[in-house]
């Protein structure tokens, strides 16, 4: 599994459109960085919280795995270089995980990192904040690489279906439809950095999802999603 | 349900390589592969027919990489689709070219070995490289590659887990005619360490010094199987038009319906004849012959149809 997942790390690397990932991890931190230089204390708590829950959690964290999901994948079927790896004397889950990793040590960490250095430039800082706020979002990215890397086995227009399911789903239907929320990523990480960190959030009314929930959602949806990867890579035609 | 055509005969007792039931493969509405029977021994088949006939399709579902509609194949005696563990035995060259631009030839060869699991890797990684002669640039990256050399650094990544039977779909594609005799020689190699080859070409020419058997595809279906010889007969002995330059050619075309080789004349212009044969070896032997006796200057001797496409066609209508 490790050359499957030096592999996927070579082409995530190499393709340009890891840049985006790398501008979208930065942005906040450049954000933060202006915030405090221009301004104080006061409010910062407010700003922080928005910050986090409308930049990092809303939308870098999202935009970022889109990204590397969809192209871990979907690259491989583009370039029909697919048959190189499927045409082995392996199980299929043994090429869905190395790339899943792949996907989350390049799409998450950057997105992690980033969370976790925008609240350490905060006019109020914390330690344990920066470290609870990476985590938290380092575990969405496990969960939303699995829904991408499913995504891209399914579809050549992975990049939509996932920007419909970002903006569409995570940040409309999933806030008001009743029980929504417990279908949606963005308010597990959200439960998680309440949990993980006590300063943060405090001055938003959001509704949030219990943590045990949040718990469960995760592992089950990383697990149905690995799962239907690898059960549409044994299914599928390939290129 | 089409009977199994055999590929040519079979070694005594060696149960079929490869063997295809009543397949058929549809993209909706589009047939690609119809109805479609036939085994494969070990040597060379070459899988042979015109752009769009179906070798692609056949292959990659022969390789497990496309489901069938409909039908079955078995290679070494197993379902291939679902199988992993099959593919220990099996090397996949596909049609296109698709690489990893940026891992080296080697890297490339390497990755290959380690995903089979390959024993003794680094000896296996330089035997392969060394069989399409590449050692010089194998520190490449792909990406830099012409496509030949990536032809053959592909080839070379099918060789590395030393498979009992290489499927190569348009193998001979982009290769100079140096790099095509080499390919053709190493081909000729593994079939008589007791390999199973399948190379797949719309170029008869191509593939006729290496194939024992062909299997020719017209339009989805299996136009004819067997050995090269018997096809090739079939394709020499198909009426064939042939046009005929001469200094005088009613003369000519007097002469010439009175030998057995010709069909018919027709007289096209004072100087040009239009002869129709089911023996253009036979005629092309013929012709000088009757013009030195008939004191009749011969100019030019020209097949009107000999593309493939036409012989093609031809063996379709049988």
């Amino acid at each position: 599994m490790t050359t499957i997942f030096g592999l996927a790390l070579r082409q995530l690397a190499g393709q340009r459109r890891f840049l985006i990932v790398l501008f979208l991890s930065a942005a906040p931190v450049v954000v933060a960085a202006v915030y405090r230089q221009n301004a104080g204390p006061r409010g910062a708590d407010y700003f922080a919280d928005n910050i986090l829950n409308q930049l990092l959690v809303a939308t870098v964290l999202p935009l970022s795995m889109l990204v590397t999901g969809t192209i871990s994948f979907g690259h491989e079927i583009e370039d029909k270089t697919i048959g190189y790896l499927v045409l082995k004397p392996m199980p299929r889950w043994k090429i869905v995980l190395p790339k899943l990793a792949a996907v989350i040590l390049m799409g998450g960490l950057p997105a992690a990192l980033g969370g976790a250095i925008t609240m350490a430039v905060m006019p109020t800082p914390s330690v344990l904040d920066a470290a609870g706020v990476g985590l938290a979002l380092l575990v969405g990215a496990v969960v939303y690489g699995a829904i991408f890397t499913w995504a891209g086995l399914m579809t050549q227009h992975a990049a939509a279906f996932g920007l419909v399911y970002v903006f569409l789903w995570e940040a409309a239907v999933a806030q008001f439809l009743a029980g929504g929320r417990y279908l949606s990523v963005r308010q597990y990480v959200l439960s998680l950095i309440d949990a993980l960190t006590p300063d943060r959030l405090f001055t938003l009314s959001i509704e949030r999802v219990e943590l045990p929930a949040a718990m469960v959602g995760v592992i089950l949806l990383t697990v149905v999603f690995s799962g239907l990867a690898v059960r549409r890579l044994n299914r599928m035609d390939f290129p | 349900m089409t009977p199994p055509v055999p590929g040519g005969p079979p070694p005594t007792g060696t149960p079929p390589t490869i063997s295809v039931t009543n397949l058929s493969r549809w993209y909706g509405s589009v047939v690609a592969v119809n109805g479609v029977s036939f085994d494969v021994h070990p040597g060379v088949t070459g899988l042979l027919g015109p752009n769009g006939a179906g070798k692609t399709t056949l292959l990659r579902v022969i390789a497990g990489l496309l489901k069938p509609s409909e039908g079955a194949v078995t290679v070494l005696n197993q379902p291939v689709r679902t199988n992993p563990s099959l593919w220990s035995h099996i090397g996949v060259m596909p049609e296109h070219d698709g690489v990893y631009p940026f891992l080296t030839g080697r890297q490339f060869v390497a990755l290959n070995a380690r995903l089979h699991n390959v024993r003794d890797m680094e000896a296996s990684i330089d035997r392969s490289i060394d069989a399409v002669q590449l050692a010089d640039a194998q520190h490449r990256t792909l990406g830099s590659y012409s496509h030949g050399m990536r032809q053959r650094m592909r080839m070379a990544a099918v060789l590395v887990h030393d498979p009992r039977v290489l499927l190569l779909d348009e193998p001979l594609s982009g290769t100079d005619p140096k790099q095509r005799a080499h390919f053709l020689e190493l081909a000729r190699r593994l079939a008589s360490e007791g390999r199973t080859i399948v190379i797949s070409s719309h170029v008869l020419e191509e593939i006729e010094t290496v194939a024992d058997r062909i299997l020719l595809m017209i339009g989805g279906k299996l136009a004819a199987a067997g050995d090269f010889l018997v096809i090739r007969r079939k394709l020499s002995e198909r009426p064939f038009h042939v046009r005929v330059v001469v200094s005088d050619a009613r003369r000519m075309a007097a002469a010439l319906i009175e030998i057995p080789e010709v069909e018919s004349v027709t007289v096209s212009s004072p100087t040009t004849l239009r002869v129709l044969s089911l023996n253009v070896e036979s005629l092309q032997r013929a012709v000088p012959k009757v013009a030195w006796v008939k004191g009749v200057r011969l100019i030019r001797f020209e097949p009107l149809d000999d593309s493939l496409e036409s012989v093609f066609s031809y063996l379709a209508e049988r």
